[in-house]
C-alpha cells in the first residue's frame, strides 16, 4: 500500500531567548532541537505510536505534521504532496485531511460553545455552508455512540469520556484520512479509557482512518498500535512493529522504559529501578549520543558520536552503539 | 489490632444547590501500624472525601451523618481547630498529586522546611535547617546544601515531589497520606518515586495510606488494598488476595480492565458498561448493580452489608462465595 505519510530527516527548533539577551550573554545558538532528524513513514490504514516522556519532541512532531508548528529542516510529504513550505492558504486544504485530538478532552472544548456549535465549527471553518450542519452533527454524534440530546449542552456538563467521543467527533467531522491523537486516554478511568479505544478501533476498521497516537501509556500503546518510535529528546531511538519492540527492545532506554512500568501483580514487585535521574534539559543536550548520561551501558564512544540507526531486524530500527544482546525475559 | 487511622462507619454528605450528594456511605477501614494501605478507585469514588475526613479537611458544606474517623484512638471529626492543627504536618502529613502546585513559589526550599517546623521551639534556626537538609539527602536530592537555598521552579517535576515527600517525613508522622503522588510524573520517574517511599517506609516504619487509580502502583507498594466505588467499600483485604481472589465483580472487571493485565495484544479492550451511579439520586440495592454482569434478584432490594471472605478480606456483595 502507498505511503500516506513520509517524513524525512524533520528538524523542529525553538527560539529560548531574543537576539539582544543572546548576544549580551553572548549565547551563540539560542535555539533549542525540539525534533531532530526524525524519518519516518506511515501507510494508509495504520495505527503508528509515538511514545516518549515529556520534553521527548513527541507532541511538537505530531504539531509538525499538521503544520501548526513550523519545521525548519526536513520534508514532510502527506499524499504525495511536500506540506512543510506552503503558506496557511495552501495549509487549510491538508488540514481538512489531517484532523487533530487534542490532550486535554474537556479543555481543549472551547467552554462557551454547546456540542452542537462544536461538532458543526469546521464546517464553517471550511467554507462549507451548503451542508446541512444539523444532519452533519446528528451524524457525527451517531459515530461515537452519542444522541442529539447533547447538542444543547456545554463541556462542563460532559463527563470525560463523553467529552473525549465529542473531541474524536470532531476530529472526524470533515472525513480526514489522518488522524493526529495526541494522549487520546491521559485523565481517563481505566474502564472508559477500554471504551474510547475501541471506538477507535471500530472507527478505524469502518473508515479506513490512519492514526498518529502520540502518548507515554505503554500498556495502551502495545495493545492498539502497528507500529511504534519511542523518542528521547528530539530523535527516534527506536523504530520497529509493536510487538517486536515489547519482546525484544535493542535500545537500552526502550528496554528501561518498558521496565519502569509496573507490574499489577504483588507476586511480582520489582527490587531495582534500571534508570537513574532525568531527562536531561534540551538545552544542554548531551554530546554523542543523547541517552549516555542515563544509559548503565554508555562507553567512550557513547559520550563522542553521535549512534547513526541501523536496522537489526525487518522494519526495526536502533540507534545506539552497542545495541542490547540479550532478550528480556519479562517483556510483552 | 493497632490502628493508626481506623474509620467505622462513617457517611458523608455534601450540601450542594441541586440536592444531597452522598460522598461516602458506611465507609470503615484501618491503616495499621507500619503498614501501606492502597485506596483503589475511579474517578468520584470518595478517594478525596476520605482523605479529607481523616485529615479534618472537609469542605464546610460537608455534613457528617454518622461514624467516626480515628486518628490514634482520638476522633479527628469532633476535634477543635487547634488540636487539629496540631497533629496535622506533624502527626499526619500529606503528599500531593502535583508537584508543580503543592509547594509555594515564592519561597526557598530552605524557608518552606524550616516554616513546618515551626511548633519546635526548642530546636535553633540552624538545628532545623540541618534537619532539613539532611532529609532532602535522603529523599536523594544531590547536594542538599546547596540546594535548599534554591526555589521550587529551580527543581524538576521529580525532584519537587521528592522535595514534598522529604518535607512530609520530616516531623516524623505516624500516618503519611499520598493522594497519587506520581500521576504527573512520567514513567520513568514514577519507578524512583515509588522506590523511594518504599525505602523510607523500610527506615522510617510510616503508616501510609496511598490512593491511586494505578493498579500497578498498588501491587508494587501496598501491604493492603481497599476498593471503592460510588461512595463505598466494595471490598478489602490483603494485598494478594485482592489481586489474585477478588471476589466483589467491581473489583474483578477493575482487573480486567488494566490493559497492563492482558497478556495478547488486543484491538478490542474490555470494559465496564454503563456509568458510576449519580451520588444525588443513588439505584436502590447494590450501587454496583446497574453496571453488574452478575446482578440477581436480592440486589435490587437491599444494599449488601460487607461479608468476610477470608481473615482481613471483606466484600460487599451477595454473591460471596460465588467463583
Amino acid at each position: 500500500m502507498a505511503e500516506l505519510l513520509t517524513v524525512q530527516d524533520l528538524v523542529v527548533r525553538f527560539r529560548t531567548m531574543g537576539l539582544f539577551k543572546a548576544l549580551v550573554r553572548g549565547v551563540r545558538d539560542p535555539f533549542i532541537d525540539a525534533v531532530l532528524g526524525v524519518s519516518f513513514a506511515m501507510k494508509s490504514g495504520e495505527t503508528f505510536g509515538l511514545v516518549g516522556e515529556s520534553g521527548s519532541g513527541k507532541t511538537t512532531l505530531g504539531r509538525a505534521i499538521n503544520g501548526l508548528v513550523t519545521a525548519q529542516a526536513g520534508s514532510i510529504r502527506f499524499d504525495g504532496q511536500e506540506v512543510l513550505d506552503l503558506g496557511e492558504k495552501a495549509l487549510k486544504p491538508i488540514r481538512r485531511d489531517v484532523a487533530m485530538m487534542f490532550q486535554d478532552p474537556v479543555a481543549s472544548l472551547s467552554p462557551r460553545l454547546t456540542v452542537r456549535s462544536l461538532l458543526t465549527e469546521p464546517f464553517r471553518i471550511h467554507g462549507l455552508h451548503d451542508r446541512d450542519l444539523n444532519g452533519e452533527a446528528r451524524r457525527l454524534l451517531g459515530l461515537v455512540g452519542l444522541n442529539e440530546s447533547f447538542f444543547g449542552r456545554y463541556p462542563h456538563e460532559l463527563s470525560g469520556g463523553q467529552a473525549r467521543r465529542v473531541g474524536v467527533a470532531r476530529a472526524l467531522s470533515l472525513s480526514p484520512k489522518l488522524i493526529i491523537a495526541d494522549e487520546p486516554t491521559a485523565g481517563l478511568d481505566v474502564s472508559v479509557q477500554g471504551e474510547v479505544l475501541n471506538l477507535m478501533a471500530r472507527l478505524q476498521r469502518e473508515l479506513g482512518l490512519t492514526y498518529l497516537v502520540i502518548t507515554h501509556n505503554l500498556p495502551v500503546i502495545r495493545h492498539i498500535s502497528d507500529r511504534i518510535a519511542i523518542m528521547y529528546l528530539g530523535r527516534f531511538v527506536e523504530t520497529g512493529p509493536t510487538g517486536t519492540v515489547f519482546r525484544r527492545p535493542y535500545h537500552p532506554y526502550t528496554k528501561a522504559l518498558i521496565a519502569a512500568v509496573p507490574e499489577p501483580d504483588p507476586d511480582r514487585r520489582r527490587e531495582i529501578i534500571k534508570l537513574t535521574g532525568e531527562v536531561p534539559s534540551l538545552a544542554k543536550r548531551p554530546k554523542g549520543c543523547e541517552f549516555h548520561t542515563r544509559c548503565p551501558f554508555a562507553q567512550v564512544k557513547c559520550r563522542t558520536e553521535t549512534p547513526q540507526p541501523q536496522q537489526m531486524a525487518d522494519g526495526h530500527w536502533v540507534r545506539c552503539h552497542f545495541p542490547l544482546a540479550a532478550p528480556t525475559a519479562d517483556a510483552a | 489490632m493497632d490502628s493508626v487511622l481506623s474509620l467505622r462507619n462513617l457517611t458523608v454528605d455534601f450540601d450542594t444547590p441541586r440536592g444531597m450528594v452522598h460522598a461516602l456511605r458506611d465507609v470503615s477501614m484501618d491503616v495499621p501500624r507500619g503498614k501501606v494501605v492502597g485506596i483503589v478507585g475511579e474517578s468520584g469514588c470518595g478517594k478525596s472525601t476520605l482523605i479529607g475526613a481523616a485529615m479534618g479537611l472537609l469542605a464546610n458544606n460537608a455534613v457528617v451523618r454518622g461514624g467516626r474517623a480515628l486518628f490514634e484512638g482520638t476522633d479527628v471529626l469532633t476535634m477543635s481547630a487547634t488540636d487539629l492543627r496540631a497533629i496535622r504536618g506533624r502527626r499526619i502529613a500529606m503528599v500531593f498529586q502535583d508537584p508543580m502546585t503543592s509547594l509555594n513559589p515564592v519561597l526557598s526550599i530552605a524557608q518552606l522546611m524550616t516554616d513546618i517546623q515551626y511548633r519546635d521551639r526548642a530546636t535553633s534556626a540552624e538545628q532545623k535547617r540541618a534537619r532539613a537538609i539532611d532529609m532532602l539527602r535522603q529523599v536523594g536530592i544531590p547536594d542538599p546544601e546547596q540546594r535548599i537555598d534554591h526555589y521550587p521552579f529551580q527543581f524538576s517535576g521529580g525532584m519537587r515531589q521528592r522535595i514534598a515527600i522529604a518535607m512530609a517525613l520530616l516531623m516524623n508522622p505516624s500516618l503519611l497520606i499520598a493522594d497519587e503522588p506520581t500521576t504527573a510524573l512520567d514513567v520513568t520517574l514514577e519507578a524512583q518515586i515509588i522506590a523511594l517511599l518504599r525505602e523510607l517506609h523500610g527506615k522510617f516504619h510510616t503508616s501510609i495510606l496511598f490512593v491511586s487509580h494505578n493498579l500497578g502502583l498498588i501491587a508494587e507498594l501496598c501491604d493492603e488494598v481497599v476498593v471503592m466505588y460510588a461512595g463505598e467499600v466494595v471490598e478489602q483485604g490483603p494485598v494478594r488476595a485482592l489481586f489474585h481472589d477478588a471476589r466483589h465483580p467491581y473489583t474483578r472487571a477493575l482487573l480486567e480492565c488494566d490493559p497492563a493485565r492482558i497478556a495478547q495484544s488486543t484491538r478490542q479492550l474490555p470494559t465496564i458498561p454503563g456509568e458510576v451511579p449519580n451520588l444525588i439520586h443513588l439505584p436502590a440495592g447494590c450501587v454496583f448493580r446497574p453496571r453488574c454482569s452478575k446482578a440477581f434478584d436480592p440486589c435490587g432490594r437491599n444494599a449488601p452489608n460487607p461479608r468476610p471472605v477470608a481473615e482481613g478480606h471483606a466484600t460487599r456483595c451477595y454473591l460471596l462465595g460465588d467463583g
